[in-house]
């Protein structure tokens, strides 16, 4: 039963364009270390490989990878009306919003773990002593996860989340959060700094949360999201042309 | 059919559902059991909301259903001796009628998940399109993939909303034909439609619903002939229409006439006499007909009439 939610909700997600779209997002990083090490601008600047792994996977490859296939997952069901072939079914819906969370969070990681991983490595030529390349792939892991499963929870709860997530990443965490110091327990951006922090000695690398703060931050939004979703499943209602 | 009917597979009880300051279904009771009931209304009547009702996708504002004595609402357990189809065309495009059918069994948990699959695709003749994409199939072909998918897990109770939209005439045969044999074997299947023809040629039982509330229940003959004895209303353009008025009057059955705008309105009690006497009649005063024309014989009108002012 698990194994044909997961399917299905695979098989969604990657038809889409959207995604193949995406996964050429994932190249850049990866294009513009490659441009970096063989330009022979450096000898494995910890600066530049920080730079590359926080400014462009963790900020923006992250956030809009998850956006896509987080909204995507649950949210297109809904919108197409085709969510009605699983919720007729004696399938208990935490099973069904699980399963599209976790597709969602798989398909993110695959993205960007090899993105943070390739950028790092290319840029420091080779698994670093400070443990970057580490940081950075544990931060897209735990990246992925939270961000996706908090943007499956919002597009049960509204058929706008793409633009409420781009607003939640681009202005939220991206202004908001940098000018008020008490905003960042409500930035998954801030979560995903923390966790990298906490695994590199590479000094550019920092954030002002500490580790198991961002855990448990991160736990509760993946928490929160996964019941709103299993919420609104349970009282879910056909609209008039569904 | 009363609401206390002895084996009822659907009770509906005094159900209604609005929508902000919009009643869609108003105060409706029935019960319905094994056998074929067709639900027919015109569009926007309310049957979707009704079967979204009892299907427990829609919550009733006031009143209580019970599907073999469950409520529907919030129980998605029930699914498992219910059938739903879906009015709505959009399906999983990337799969066939067979990967859904099988995805459909897989979530029901069967025990042969493939076999049943085989059988359902088999049951509405989809065999030969069922590994390609959905996608491509016709309007039909989905409607008969979409039946199959409810009917994988063999469901005591199948709902379907307009399950004939899209299917050509031989297709429409065999689901028919198809859902006989079930309502046969004992299934309750309850189906719009809000095309008469459909239900007269399927249902034994109908429930028409107009404007939200349960305009007429019970056995189909019954329906129609409630629907066939009422007034109707003719246009007519002539070379007298004064004259002609003068004679139609006479006629027995005829229980109005009214001179308007250059035409002449006419109200008769039976259809078939009016038709078949206004020839004569127009011969008798020397009149040349020009247009004769049935006004207001759209279905929606039929079933205000059986609503009643």
């Amino acid at each position: 039963m698990t194994r044909t939610l997961l399917t299905l909700t695979a098989h969604q997600l990657l038809g889409r364009r959207r995604g193949i779209l995406i996964a050429l997002l994932a190249l850049l990083p990866i294009g513009i270390a490659l441009l970096y090490r063989l330009a022979g601008e450096g000898d494995g600047s910890t600066q530049f490989a920080a730079d590359m792994v926080g400014g462009l996977v963790l900020t923006l490859l992250l956030p809009i990878g998850a956006l896509v296939f987080g909204t995507s997952a649950l949210g297109s069901e809904i919108e197409d009306g085709t969510i009605v072939y699983l919720l007729a079914r004696p399938v208990a819906r935490w099973r069904i919003v699980v399963a599209k969370a976790a597709v969602a969070s798989l398909a993110t990681a695959a993205l960007t773990v090899p993105a943070a991983l390739l950028t790092t490595v290319i840029a420091l030529d080779g698994l670093d002593a400070d443990s970057l390349w580490w940081g950075a792939t544990a931060a897209a892991v735990v990246g992925s996860v939270v961000y996706s499963t908090l943007f499956v929870g919002v597009s049960t709860i509204t058929g706008r989340a793409l633009v409420i997530g781009l607003v939640y990443v681009f202005v939220w965490e991206a202004i908001i959060t940098s000018l008020f110091e008490g905003t960042r327990w409500v930035s998954v951006r801030q979560y995903v700094f923390a966790v990298a922090d906490a695994l590199t000695a590479a000094e550019p690398v920092s954030s002002s949360l500490a580790a198991s703060q961002a855990l448990i931050a991160s736990g509760v939004v993946v928490a929160l999201s996964l019941a709103v979703g299993v919420r609104f499943l349970q009282r879910f209602e056909i609209g008039e042309q569904a | 059919m009363t609401a206390e009917s002895a084996g009822a597979a659907i009770e509906v009880r005094n159900v209604s559902r609005w929508y902000g300051d919009v009643v869609a279904v108003n105060d409706i009771s029935f019960s319905v059991g094994p056998g074929i009931t067709g639900l027919l209304g015109p569009n926007g009547a309310g049957k979707s909301t009704l079967l979204h009702i009892i299907s427990g996708f829609l919550r009733p504002s006031a009143g209580s259903v019970e599907v073999h004595g469950e409520t529907p609402w919030r129980n998605p357990s029930l699914f498992r001796r219910v059938g739903l189809v879906p009015e709505r065309e959009a399906v999983y495009s990337f799969l066939g009628a067979r990967g859904l059918a099988l995805a459909s069994a897989r979530l029901h948990g069967l025990p042969d998940p493939e076999e049943a699959a085989g059988r359902a695709v088999a049951l509405v003749k989809l065999e030969d399109a069922q590994d390609r994409p959905m996608g491509g199939y016709s309007k039909g072909m989905r409607q008969r993939a979409k039946i199959a998918a409810a009917l994988v897990h063999d469901p005591e109770v199948l709902i379907l909303d307009e399950p004939f939209n899209g299917t050509d005439p031989r297709q429409r045969l065999q689901l028919m034909e198809m859902l006989r044999r079930r309502a046969d074997e004992g299934r309750t299947i309850l189906f719009s439609s809000h095309i008469l023809e459909e239900v007269e040629r399927l249902a034994e039982n109908v429930l028409v619903i107009v404007n939200g509330r349960l305009a007429a229940s019970g056995h189909f003959h019954q329906i129609r002939r409630l629907m066939t004895d009422r007034p109707h209303a003719f246009e007519i353009r002539s070379s007298d229409n004064r004259a002609l008025a003068a004679a139609l009057v006479g006629l027995p059955h005829v229980s109005a006439v009214e001179l308007r705008d250059g035409r002449l309105d006419v109200r008769t009690a039976d259809f078939g006499a009016f038709t078949a006497e206004i020839a004569r009649a127009a011969r008798d005063c020397s009149v040349t007909l020009h247009e004769l024309r049935p006004a207001d014989e759209s279905l929606e009108s039929v079933f205000s009439y059986l609503v009643g002012p």
